[in-house]
């Protein structure tokens, strides 16, 4: 047992497994479905008319999002009522994503190139939708894959707290406890948006922590 | 490991405007077993809620082993609350809980949560959620039996099971209490079949404390007096009276209070009986007086 | 079972008494342990341990370590005597004073008792018997 380490440690150590195990399920599906796609739009269009990689980038977000918001809902009463804090609980949960993000970060900051260079033998231009962007400096493209994966799941943890804490209320604020993905999901690859998108996931996580520290942990919902 | 002392101190829960529990204070020693009884919404829950850390008091203190519990690391791995509802991973089964359990449980017993898992016949093959309700409070408290947590405490689990899996649980508890003690906390409504296995009761009745005491004298305040009515009324004349009943020529009197020897010695020379009253009907009593 | 007013372990301690008095558990004889006693009959275990500690200061058990606890030599005796005084005392007494004030003389209280006393054996047994039960 390693009940030396913080409570907190064990906890990020634990959530960060289970979520690496849906990360492996995301990605495994987004690959062979934006390999079938690109295969069915060639063959129906003679060639795809945007990058299908790109497009994968929302699932990025509100995936990892809705794994944040039931994590939360479905949990807490069981972490808490086991006898463990909501610090690390709330910490756990930001951090497994957090971790989980920086790694599709990496993954698609390196598809996308790849992605790139098949459209290029095949011929095909490698575009983007609407305003969203692939940025060029390889860095700066890292910054934002990063921002959008990490901030889904940051949001989806703040959302699942405010729900659980003041249930249909929660809806009012909405608008604020998605604004970091929001934010994220223009993809226009501009310094200031991804700097921005990177803020709002910071004043997420703390707002998230904040009200998790007090939280009451109410009967679970379901009573039979 | 021993059970923890939990000291409660002018306790004030509020949800909005209503008041669950009003200014209650109360001491439990290490190592007993505990009543705290009070009818439906008497504030039992949310004084067990924060004993257990699961909210926080609007006023007043609340110390286990001398420290306040909220979001205290470590006082908190050794107070287990179980309620009705189960905290458990609903949509796991059996063995995936207890690998759950047994990892942030420091006294977790895994030989004797299998056990308990036979004695109370639980499917091992089926996720929790797919449970009688029965079946769901037996799991609550095979949880918590297997916590060993320094302080236990079962907010009605039992009240969802058949007699024989209470009677189960019962015998259970008072086993695995005699081998480890610690501090265990019952609370309910329904009293008879568990007031012989406390140790002290704690009464709260529409959020405030009516008494907390050990339950020998909780017992032996109590008295009924059968006789005559007018020698009944003689005797009890300047007691606290908390029920009455008359059949014809004679006089039932339920009292409450410390009775001495003088009003014993007069009772018994005036050929009136005196009985005993059980933990139940004294509570029975006792909130329906306040409650008026 | 233990529905009187005094407190369950004095209750305790008094069937225990009364279980040897009747000769259900014999002179050595090992009694139950707390923690059986306890299960056995739903009660704290704290309350069948302060009975079993009164019994044992008082000499009608003993206590052998690690074996458990024991129906001490002479006890049934010793209760029989103890029982036999505060029978007188606390028993006859009264009807001694009742009978004085009605004027009953001791002539008639000893007609009396040897009239209902024809066969000794049965009263001595039912008196036990009955003290048990009203406990």
């Amino acid at each position: 047992m390693t009940t030396d380490a913080p409570q907190w440690v064990r906890v990020t150590l634990r959530m960060t497994r289970s979520a690496l195990m849906s990360l492996a399920w995301f990605w495994a599906i987004c690959l062979i479905a934006a390999t079938v796609v690109t295969i069915v739009l060639a063959w129906r269009l003679g060639e795809p008319p945007f990058s299908i990689m790109s497009t994968v980038r929302y699932g990025g977000i509100w995936y990892p999002f809705s794994v944040g918001l039931i994590l939360v809902t479905a949990t807490i009463n069981v972490h808490v009522a086991a006898g463990q804090t909501r610090r690390s609980f709330v910490i756990g949960s930001l951090l497994s994503g957090a971790l989980a993000g920086l790694l599709s970060g990496v993954i698609m900051t390196v598809l996308l190139p790849l992605e790139a260079e098949v459209y290029l033998a095949q011929g095909w231009p490698h575009l983007t939708t609407s305003a969203a962007a692939i940025p060029e400096p390889w860095g700066t493209s890292l910054l934002l894959h990063c921002a959008i994966f990490v901030t889904g799941s940051v949001s989806g943890v703040l959302v699942g707290l405010t729900y659980y804490r003041w249930s249909a209320w929660a809806t009012l604020a909405l608008p604020l406890t998605v604004l970091a993905p929001v934010i994220a999901s223009g993809m226009d690859g501009r310094s200031l948006t991804i700097a921005a998108i990177w803020a709002a996931s910071a004043v997420t996580a703390v707002a998230a922590y904040v009200l998790a520290r007090t939280i009451p942990i109410r009967k679970p919902l379901e009573m039979s | 490991m021993s059970g923890y002392a939990v000291s409660v101190r002018d306790l004030t829960v509020r949800y909005g405007r209503t008041t669950a529990v009003d200014r209650v204070s109360f001491d439990l020693e290490a190592d007993g077993i505990y009543g705290l009884l009070g009818r439906n919404g008497s504030g039992k829950t949310s004084t067990l809620s924060v004993l257990a850390s699961l909210r926080r008091a609007t006023a007043g203190t609340v110390l286990v082993d001398g420290a306040d519990p909220f979001e205290n690391e470590a006082l908190m791995a050794g107070i287990a609350l179980i309620r009705e509802s189960g905290d458990v991973l609903a949509n796991a089964k059996i063995s995936v809980n207890f690998d759950y359990f047994r990892r942030v449980r420091p006294a977790w017993d895994p030989d004797f949560a299998e056990e308990l898992v036979d004695v109370f016949g639980l499917n091992r093959k089926k996720p929790i959620s797919t449970f009688s309700r029965g079946q769901k409070s037996a799991f609550g408290a095979v949880i918590g039996l297997a916590s060993r947590a320094p302080l236990t405490m079962f907010d009605e689990v039992y009240l969802g099971m058949d007699a024989p899996s209470r009677y189960r649980f019962y015998d259970l508890l008072l086993a695995d209490y005699a081998e480890h003690p610690r501090t265990i906390i019952l609370s309910s409504h329904l009293i008879s079949e568990i007031e012989r296995l406390f140790s002290g009761v704690v009464v709260i009745d529409e959020g405030r404390l009516l008494l907390s005491e050990d339950v020998d004298e909780f017992r032996t305040r109590g008295a009924t007096f059968t006789g005559p009515v007018a020698a009944v009324d003689a005797v009890t004349a300047g007691l606290r009276v908390v029920a009455s009943r008359s059949l014809g020529p004679t006089k039932e009197v339920t009292v409450y209070g410390d009775l001495d020897e003088t009003t014993l010695a007069g009772a018994r020379s005036a050929d009136i009986a005196i009985g005993g009253v059980s933990v139940q009907d004294l509570f029975v009593h006792l909130t329906e007086k306040e409650s008026r | 079972m233990f529905d009187g007013r005094e407190p369950i372990y004095i209750q305790i301690a008094d069937q225990i008494r009364g279980d040897i008095l009747a000769g259900n558990l014999a002179e050595g004889e090992q009694v139950m342990s707390t923690t059986q006693y306890a299960t056995t009959f739903r009660i704290n275990p704290a309350t069948a341990a302060k009975a079993f500690a009164q019994l044992v200061d008082e000499g009608v058990l003993y206590k052998q370590r690690g074996v458990g606890m024991f129906v001490a030599e002479g006890a049934p005796a010793r209760l029989r005597s103890d029982r036999r005084e505060t029978f007188l005392a606390e028993r006859l007494e009264p009807v001694l004073a009742e009978a004085r004030v009605l004027g009953i003389g001791s002539a008639d209280l000893i007609r009396w008792i040897e009239r209902a006393g024809d066969d000794p054996e049965q009263t001595t047994t039912e008196d036990t018997t009955t003290e048990g039960e009203q406990r």
